[in-house]
């Protein structure tokens, strides 16, 4: 009797204990983590309730350090690192960095090599084959091989690895991250793979953009003068980076020769989603002003990339110091370096050029069994490369992936014999052994021709690399490898049976377009077409350049400008767009059709001024007005979307239509008997929009209709976690302004630099130094953000310099 | 006296093991002392939900009062709004529940080679 109810209680025990060390599935998103492991205090989530409120002075032996570092922490939680070689400096930057953003750094990486599905399930598999099937794995393999080609810099891509492995193996599983214990999975050693990885996710974000099956579906569907005329290369306004008046005569090569693109046009309609493709309108501003425009008679630089706003934030901000180097800004954690900072004479910030290097091939397969395809009239084996997929709680999944010599098929469909898409994308092969030296050299930089030396090695994602220097120069040179491509190249799909299709090689990077100290007094990029069209090489790919234009306006009108100004000028909501779309809107509005309630959201618009602010209702108003006359003027295109892929005219080319040839054809509506001009589409989605707008405002959640409310920024945990993240932010801006905040992205870091000396700099970024949620450095730079408003950041000259706002310091020594 | 000590002995190996092992070593430090003490199983349940549920409360509620409730807050709105005095009373509910478990094992082994009377 007495072993039965012992037995009894020690099988309950046993049991019960089992079951709170599993994670228990609720539906397919979600699952608890371990609930006896979670919630035990010496274990569990209760372990990363740290204090942090200035914990003193830490000393830790590494096996890997070879000589002291001192890593300072100020008030910010930025770490000012000093160490005695380039060696522990790398590592000691990955080992701050893992420290405070461990989580980050494995979960991007992961959702880089398609490997989510490894520790968050099923619920991702999708995401992992497309990231699989895209190559972005292939492309950091071939990197890597690049980079071992020079052992001098591939060792500190090494040193940096050991940085954070160090860190790791110093964990104990109640230390870990508290994202790991929630998902419930151990972090793995970081390794350079990983390094490449994240830059190839970053070209992911900043690389992949083109509309090649857009275009296509567009000339196939509206024909060729239709489709010349809806969607032109060049907007007649446009203000491109590299100004009007620049010599190319410094261009050491000439253009290949020039084919009609129209030729290898398919005859086929490309009707499938795309589905996964990230949001187009990631932008970014940077500029600088010459000492002749300041007060100070310095130059000041100022750059705020924008991004998907997430927490932890991607940027990490950081002070580096060693022999040769004293360098300041932000990092990405994965890679080693400064991305975005300055040192004690330069400053240096980036945009991306938005440039088209991804191409897509239509694959003629040899026979059903697609093993081969069709090159030159040959039949050519493709190469398999099989992925494996682990997925959590099930099986593996295998999927072979066929690479053609344009690259990985990407699309294919089963029922169809002939079908196949296959994605040639620079960033595959792009790499250089020494492509990494980019950042480990411009940190060092102390001129213009330093700044030009290191900004040679760089291979992709292509951005705007703006400079200012203490001694006076400012400049903006394109930063990446330009593909050697014939006019028109990679605008549509591209027939993948003729090798002559594709670009051979790319320029050498000294015919990159660059401006040095124009008259102007300033340069500045938003992302808008890189050069004027008398640039002798054809590339593609740029944004609308609303932003471009109000910058250029608003430099060219001041003068002694001072860093308070530039500060802003950075929170500036002012659109452009706004400023020529909505008066060509109401002008088309005939007002004595308008009811007295549509007559008061008529007079609120036309009091407007252009301003993206949180507390008005004037840009709701706007915003779904402007969306609905797009919707209903492009009726052609949008009916189509869900099925077949086709591009969307430009908002300037939809303005520029309304004022000059409002009878245009595309103004009818195509489902109505009547023939519908611009004035019609005006007056019918203005009345459209009175009455969603009334909807909207009278919620009583959404505060009468205010921008905020319907813009509705979040910033979203990275994992997708509510609780982690920060909703319902009250920040004023527009993708199309200055201050280009959106729903889920935004200016991800402000800086501004004045180069005097000392030099003064100030940066903010939504976010927090620490990756932990229940850190109090979480989030504690969001408010600041939303206000505009950036912190003056801690400079230290040396290590000796004491500051009041270091709080404490971590010493590394070695083992 | 004889009970403080114990509760003293039991507590202070739980907090020595539970610092180093896993989550559920306590249950097992518990269960052992239960066996050896020879504790009765009601008393037993008593003291090991006491001993761990307070020692898991215990500690919660500092690393709670250091953190300023950020956590709690945070794990709170991840469990759909608990408050984070829910949450500590989780954390000791559990705690107890877990010792008095083991407890009652251990005491229930002991008695396996006792007469029965």
């Amino acid at each position: 009797m007495r072993i039965i109810s012992f037995l009894t209680s020690l099988v309950a025990t046993i049991f019960i204990v089992y079951l709170l060390s599993m994670s228990i599935k609720i539906d397919s998103k979600t699952s608890l983590p371990p609930l006896g492991k979670f919630f035990c205090p010496f274990s569990g989530f209760w372990q990363n309730a740290i204090a942090d409120n200035g914990q003193g002075d830490l000393k830790i032996k590494l096996p890997n350090c070879k000589s002291n570092v001192k890593i300072k922490i100020d008030d910010r939680m930025v770490p000012h690192i000093y160490a005695q070689n380039d060696h522990d400096l790398v590592y000691a930057q990955g080992y701050i960095t893992a420290m405070n953003r461990l989580w980050q750094m494995d979960i991007s990486t992961r959702a880089a090599s398609g490997r989510l599905s490894e520790v968050l399930g099923s619920r991702t598999l999708n995401y992992d084959r497309t990231s699989r099937r895209k190559g972005l794995a292939f492309a950091a393999e071939n990197a890597i091989n690049e980079w071992k080609k020079d052992p001098k810099l591939f060792q500190m891509v090494e040193a940096y690895s050991n940085g954070i492995n160090d860190f790791i193996h110093n964990l104990e599983p109640k230390d870990y991250p508290l994202e790991f214990k929630l998902l419930n999975y151990e972090p793995e050693d970081w390794t350079p793979l990983k390094t490449a990885l994240f830059v190839i996710s970053m070209a992911q974000t900043l690389a992949a953009q083109e509309f090649d099956l857009e275009n296509s579906n567009a000339l196939k569907i509206f024909g060729e003068e239709d489709y010349q005329l809806l969607y032109p290369d060049r907007n007649p306004k446009e203000t491109p980076i590299i100004t009007a008046g620049t010599k190319w005569d410094y261009l050491k090569e000439s253009p290949p020769i020039t084919k009609d693109s129209m030729d290898s046009q398919l005859g086929d309609l490309f009707n499938f989603p795309r589905g996964g493709s990230d949001d187009p309108h990631i932008g970014s501003n940077n500029w600088t002003v010459a000492a002749s425009k300041t007060l100070s008679g310095f130059p000041i630089l100022c750059n705020d990339p924008h991004l998907r706003l997430t927490l932890p934030s991607i940027w990490y901000e950081i002070q580096l110091t060693a022999p040769g180097i004293n360098s300041y800004g932000v990092s990405l954690p994965g890679i080693p370096g400064v991305i975005i900072g300055f040192n004690e004479d330069i400053a240096w910030g980036i945009t991306n050029t938005g440039w088209d290097v991804l191409d897509w091939y239509q694959i003629k397969w040899t026979d059903q069994s697609k093993n081969s395809y069709i090159l030159d009239g040959k039949p050519i084996q493709v190469n398999y490369r099989v992925e494996q997929i682990m997925v959590k709680d099930s099986t593996l999944y295998l999927d072979s992936v066929k690479y053609t010599v344009w690259g990985p098929v990407v699309y294919e469909d089963k029922k169809d014999p002939k079908y196949g898409l296959a994605m040639r994308w620079l960033v595959h092969h792009v790499h250089t052994p020494d492509e990494m030296a980019t950042f480990f050299d411009l940190n060092r930089a102390h001129n213009f021709d330093e700044y030009y030396n290191a900004t040679q090695k760089y291979c992709a994602p292509a951005q705007n690399i703006i400079f200012a220097s203490h001694e006076g120069d400012i400049a903006l040179r394109i930063l990446g490898k330009m593909p050697k491509r014939s006019t028109g190249e990679g605008k549509f799909v591209m027939d993948g049976s003729v090798s002559d299709n594709g670009w051979k090689t790319t320029y050498p990077n000294e015919n990159n377009p660059m401006v040095k100290n124009p008259s102007t007094g300033y340069i500045t990029s938003a992302n808008q077409v890189t050069t004027t069209a008398d640039f002798p090489f054809y590339y593609s790919g740029h944004f609308d350049d609303y932003r471009g234009r109000y910058i250029n306006r608003r430099l060219h009108e001041m003068d002694s400008i001072k860093i308070e100004d530039m500060m802003k000028m950075q929170a500036d909501p002012y659109s452009i767009l706004a400023e020529d779309a909505l008066p060509a809107l109401l002008k088309n509005v005939d007002t004595t059709a308008l009811s007295v309630a549509e007559k008061s959201i008529f007079k609120n618009l036309l009091d407007w001024d252009y301003k993206f602010r949180a507390d008005l209702t004037a840009p709701t108003c706007f915003k779904i007005w402007w969306d609905s006359f797009q919707k209903t003027t492009w009726d052609e295109m949008y009916s189509l979307v869900d099925s077949v892929p086709v591009l969307i005219p430009e908002s300037w080319k939809t303005i520029e239509l309304m004022s000059t040839n409002p009878n245009f054809k595309y103004f009818d509506i195509k489902t109505t008997p009547a023939v519908e001009h611009a004035n019609n589409i005006a007056l019918l989605t203005f009345k459209d929009m009175c009455i969603e707008f009334g909807k909207f405002s009278s919620a009583p959640q959404n505060k009468g209709g205010k921008w905020a409310k319907f813009k509705n920024t979040t910033i979203e945990h990275l994992g997708k976690i509510p609780a982690f993240g920060r909703k319902d932010i009250a920040v004023d801006g527009f993708k199309d302004a200055i201050n280009a905040t959106t729903e889920f992205n935004g200016p991800s870091w402000r800086m501004v630099v004045e180069l005097s000396n000392p030099i003064k700099a100030y940066g903010i970024y939504p976010g927090g130094q620490s990756g932990n949620p229940a850190s109090r450095y979480y989030d504690n730079m969001i408010d600041k953000w939303v206000n505009g408003q950036l912190d003056e950041l801690l400079f230290l000259k040396e290590e000796g310099e004491e500051s009041d706002k270091i709080k404490y310091s971590i010493e590394l020594t070695s083992k | 006296m004889k009970n403080l000590i114990r509760i003293i002995i039991i507590a202070a190996a739980c907090l020595l093991v539970q610092k180093f092992l896993p989550w559920w070593s306590g249950l097992i430090v518990i269960a052992l002392f239960t066996l050896i003490m020879k504790i009765a199983p009601l008393k037993a349940v008593a003291f090991g939900g006491g001993i761990l549920g307070s020692i898991w409360l215990i500690y919660a509620m500092i690393l709670n009062f250091g953190n300023m409730g950020i956590m709690a807050g945070r794990i709170g709105e991840l469990f759909k709004g608990v408050s984070s005095t829910q949450l500590l009373i989780i954390t000791g509910v559990l705690g107890t529940f877990l010792g008095g478990l083991a407890a009652l094992t251990g005491s229930l082994f002991a008695r396996v080679f006792q007469k029965e009377a």
